[in-house]
């Protein structure tokens, strides 16, 4: 089944990208026709997911079909499809007439579910750059402004160095993995279960020291992800990407690249470093990376005036939560993670539609321009109340749900500090999540010229918002599914 | 039926939310519609309770989260009730005060708050009463920040953050609670207050971590009551809020400290009560007396109010710490009480400053005799404040001192407390005063007094005082019913 997914996918993909050089690409409803197809397609490829649920096996020995990569396909294709919608609202603004736009939106997702599903660590490298390639052309979508250019070649710059970081820490894992024993080496291994097999078998069977050259191996690894994942310290390029982006491909860089690397890494972590010494050092990095993610995340979003740069201070913030749950390692974390970063793909999604749509109908993104809002558009004021108010963590909605899982498991494994510095955070996120709640709703309008929203936009919103409703009220079909898929995983013992 | 209740006031919120007509005519009659039979259906639980078997009755339980060991259990119990009635009836009365009112919206928010309201006083399993708590929240907010007085918005902001702070240490310390408790009683993750009760012996054998618990609860509580130092939000929330939000405040949404803090920390931790005893008598001692003292030192007449706030509530707090029958049952006597009469007090001073435009005391003189139906309810009002005999702040008041001096760990800050009461009679006396005694101007006297609709809101608030205050078992047998099984856990404990 997941061969399917890739094949349709890359299908998609390259026909969305030809159908740009058809003669009939300039007519009006031809980009509409392209979005349909895609979102189409997401429906397909979420559907396949569902339906190779419980299928279990290998694919060419370095992609691992199961529960977690179909999660991983469920929930980017749910991604995909909800962005692929927010274009389509407004298809002629994001220029996405000759159909190369959704074509980057497929393989973005493509490259993410290889990263979920990988096995191996050079599989795991090709998702991440497949993904990420496909990101930094959508950052510069926006050819002829200065913005959105200097967004991409900062996200560029920094994404590339970042890999090439990434390649080198798993050259050295593959050379710190192979062991040399009484005259005979082994090769060491790119694949996680090798990896992790060869280092368990030296240091219990032969007795030898872990290979020195496996530390910087597993901090360049780290330190890619970090990258990738935009925690700090490697988060600078978020806010400038995020604001010059088109709001939708922002969006998307906020949660679906994101939420492939979490669950790659949770999948890296537990399957190939799961030595005790290896894991007793990624947890208390991941733990150091969270605390930073969460403090600075939320104290620098406080300043913010513009609200896209706000929602990338603020999504560095949220993805210092969900490594609270990588930290934790075992299933209840995992499943915990998943469930968060499911609750908050919606959740962000929504968020930046809105925003998208309103700036379609000619409100602007500084947090200002939102003055009063309620008054000009009630609909528009209650869907982001609604957004805003899951990103805080008000209970019964998605975001509670997350941060209460992620805590509950970080407690279960004696992390408490970490959910104080957690719970603490979660205070400030309130003040500005809800500063601009106050100029939505208590604020008087500067014009009062109401406003009106796409109804195509408001269709996908509604959407988002019924999936971070009900993730909060009755979350236990979910909850199940979630928690089958992460007891499949080779997850840490407690503590 | 609890239920019932909590999806009656979802369903007005949202037909009031879903009316169209500019006036919220249909808003405001499905807000009282439903504020009435709320406060109908809460009094025949009232009245339903089967005091002499006590426990938890109405109970509803079912399944919501049972991987996660979290459950829809609802129950009531004889320091519930009270409360239950309470916010059911304020709610109504604060519609009635509101009536000007033209936003359907505003109405909307109540009728939300009073479901979450309920919910707190009513759930039964840890998580689920956190999500109730953290729901106040929000409509209060915006009640606050949308139709409260000129600096509403940096006390709509302080409200949220304060309260806030509180509540994320009361989660942290619920899932710490739940995972010891279970992990050392050796059963399933649970968040049902009855599991954690019966179980929660075994947090003697970690005292070190059941006194963070204990107190990470607790900072929830005392934020909320609030106590001194933890109490600047209140002058700012309750002064600009409108006159709805200040009677929801003062009168219900004080109380859930108050009620948490019997209800938790007593409840499960009876051995880190004792042995903070003295912290929290100390602590309500400080706000009697800081609250009274500032209350007296105000321009504002809500601000006054306000701080008045800060002084009775450390009465409740002074009553819970005695950890004697008496106390607590005057604790929760007092919380009634003040629900009802401040209630009344905000209500009073939010007419009279919606007639002179002004809430300076120095701006208004002789208002008895320029309104004599506001002023004579005002009058009540504050002499109820002060305690007078006869009204319900009386009895609450008494008993929480006698409690406090009855114990050997608080008698002398029960006595200290005493000067708390002599600083209150100054300063109502004092406002009586200066605000409704004297000739009033010819201003003044154009003024028009309350409306038939004015004295509707204000007439239940008004009776409850007096037959609270000239019939306490009207009230007594059901703290009782609930206080007397929590008091066992301390009593032994005092004993060993």
């Amino acid at each position: 089944m997941l061969l399917a997914i890739i094949i349709t996918l890359t299908a998609a993909g390259l026909l969305a990208m030809l159908a740009s050089a058809s003669p009939r690409s300039s007519t009006d409803i031809y980009p509409s026709v392209v979005g349909a197809a895609t979102v189409g397609v997401f429906t397909i490829t979420l559907l396949l997911g569902i339906l190779g649920w419980k299928e279990t096996g290998e694919l060419y020995g370095v992609l691992k079909t199961g529960p977690v990569s179909m999660l991983g396909v469920i929930i980017l294709s749910a991604i995909g499809g909800l962005v692929s919608a927010g274009v389509l609202a407004n298809p002629a603004k994001y220029r996405a007439g000759p159909g190369e736009f959704f074509g980057f939106v497929l393989f973005t997702v493509l490259g993410g579910i290889l990263m979920t599903s990988s096995s191996n660590l050079l599989v795991l490298y090709l998702g991440i750059e497949l993904s990420s390639y496909s990101t930094y052309i959508l950052v510069g979508y926006y050819r002829d402004e200065s913005f959105s250019n200097e967004a991409a070649a900062k996200y560029f710059l920094l994404g590339a160095v970042a890999s090439a970081i990434l390649l080198f820490g798993i050259s050295l894992v593959y050379y710190a993995s192979s062991v040399a024993y009484g005259g005979q080496v082994t090769a060491g291994g790119l694949d996680y279960a090798r990896i992790s097999s060869l280092v368990n078998a030296a240091a219990t069977q032969l007795n030898l020291p872990l290979n020195p050259m496996m530390w910087p191996g597993l901090a360049f690894i780290l330190v890619g992800f970090g990258f990738k994942l935009a925690v700090v310290p490697f988060h600078s390029w978020t806010p400038d990407a995020y604001q010059g982006a088109p709001s939708m491909v922002a969006a998307l860089l906020s949660v679906g690249p994101k939420a492939a690397a979490v669950i790659a890494l949770t999948n890296l972590l537990s399957g190939a470093f799961n030595a005790p010494e290896l894991v007793h050092a990624w947890r208390i990095a991941i733990m150091w990376l969270a605390i930073l993610s969460m403090t600075v995340g939320n104290l620098q979003a406080i300043g913010q005036r513009n609200i896209k740069r706000l929602l990338g201070y603020s999504s560095i913030a949220q993805l210092g939560y969900v490594l609270i749950g990588v930290a934790v390692g075992t299933a209840a974390g995992t499943s915990a993670l998943i469930l968060y970063v499911a609750g908050y793909a919606f959740t962000n999604i929504g968020a930046f539609t809105v925003i998208a749509a309103l700036r379609d109908a000619g409100v602007g993104e500084e947090i200002d321009d939102l003055a009063g809002l309620a008054k000009r558009s009630p609909v528009a004021a209650v869907l982001l109340a609604g957004f805003f108010m899951s990103l805080a963590g008000v209970p019964l909605l998605a975001g509670f749900l997350g941060k209460l899982l992620v805590f509950k498991s970080a407690i279960d494994a004696n992390l408490v500090p970490l959910v104080i510095v957690a719970v603490i955070n979660t205070v400030f996120a309130y003040y500005y999540y809800f500063r601009v709640l106050v100029q939505v709703f208590l604020n008087e309008p500067r014009d009062a010229t109401p406003v009106s929203l796409n109804p195509t936009a408001v269709t996908a919103l509604a959407v988002a918002l019924a999936g971070v409703i009900i993730l909060g009220v009755y979350p236990t079909p979910f909850l199940n599914v979630i928690q089958q898929a992460a007891q499949t995983m080779p997850v840490l013992a407690l503590r | 039926m609890i239920t019932a209740l909590l999806v009656l006031s979802l369903l007005g919120a949202l037909i009031a939310a879903m009316s169209t007509d500019p006036k919220a005519e249909l808003a405001k009659r499905s807000a009282v519609a439903v504020s009435l039979v709320a406060t109908l259906a809460s009094g025949a639980m009232y009245f339903g309770y089967n005091t002499v078997q006590g426990g938890f009755q109405f109970v509803e339980k079912a399944a919501w989260l049972p991987s996660l060991g979290i459950s829809y259990h609802v129950g009531l119990d004889g320091i519930s009730l009270p409360f239950v009635f309470l916010t059911a009836l304020l709610t109504l009365v604060s519609v009635l005060a509101s009536w000007q009112q033209q936003d359907k919206s505003f109405f909307s928010l109540l009728l939300v708050m009073m479901g979450a309201l309920i919910g707190v006083f009513s759930t039964l399993d840890l998580i689920l009463y956190f999500v109730a708590w953290e729901i106040v929240l929000i409509p209060m907010f915006f009640i606050i920040g949308v139709w409260g007085y000129e600096n509403r918005r940096y006390a709509a902001i302080k409200f949220l953050l304060y309260s806030l702070t509180g509540s994320v240490f009361m989660l942290v310390a619920i899932l710490a609670l739940a995972f010891q408790v279970s992990g050392s009683a050796g059963i399933g993750l649970s968040f049902d207050y009855e599991t954690l009760r019966a179980h929660a012996g075994v947090l003697a054998t970690v005292p070190q971590f059941a006194a963070w618990t204990f107190w990470g609860f607790l900072v929830a509580y005392l934020i909320k009551l609030p106590v001194f130092p933890l109490h600047t939000w209140l002058p700012h929330a309750h002064t600009q809020a409108p006159t709805a939000g200040s009677i929801l405040l003062a009168g219900v949404l004080l109380k859930m400290g108050g009620y948490s803090i019997i209800r938790f920390n007593l409840g499960l931790f009876p051995a880190q009560m004792h042995q903070f005893q003295g912290v929290l008598a100390f602590l309500a001692v400080v706000g009697i007396i800081y609250g009274a003292y500032v209350a007296m030192a105000q321009k504002d007449l809500k601000r006054l109010v306000a701080y008045s706030s800060v002084s009775h509530m450390g009465f409740v707090l002074l009553g819970i710490a005695s950890l004697t029958s008496m106390g607590i049952h005057g604790a929760v006597y007092q919380m009634v009480a003040h629900g009802i009469i401040t209630g009344l007090m905000f209500m009073m001073v939010g007419f009279l400053a919606n007639r002179t435009h002004t809430r300076e005391i120095s701006a208004m003189h002789g208002m008895y005799d320029a309104m004599p139906v506001l002023g004579g309810l005002m009058w009540m009002a504050f002499l109820g404040g002060l305690g007078l005999p006869g009204l319900a702040g009386f009895i609450g008041e008494f008993t929480s001192l006698l409690g406090a001096v009855q114990s050997s760990g608080t008698v002398w800050f029960g006595y200290a407390a005493l000067i708390g009461i002599m600083i209150t009679a100054g300063f109502i006396l004092w406002t009586i005063q200066r605000v409704l005694l004297g000739r009033s101007s010819s201003e003044g006297l154009r003024l028009p007094d309350l409306s038939a609709i004015e004295i509707a809101a204000a007439a239940p608030l008004a009776a409850l005082a007096i037959i609270l205050g000239l019939f306490p078992p009207a009230l007594t047998p059901w703290i009782d019913s609930a206080v007397q099984p929590l008091l066992t856990a301390v009593k032994a404990l005092a004993s060993r």
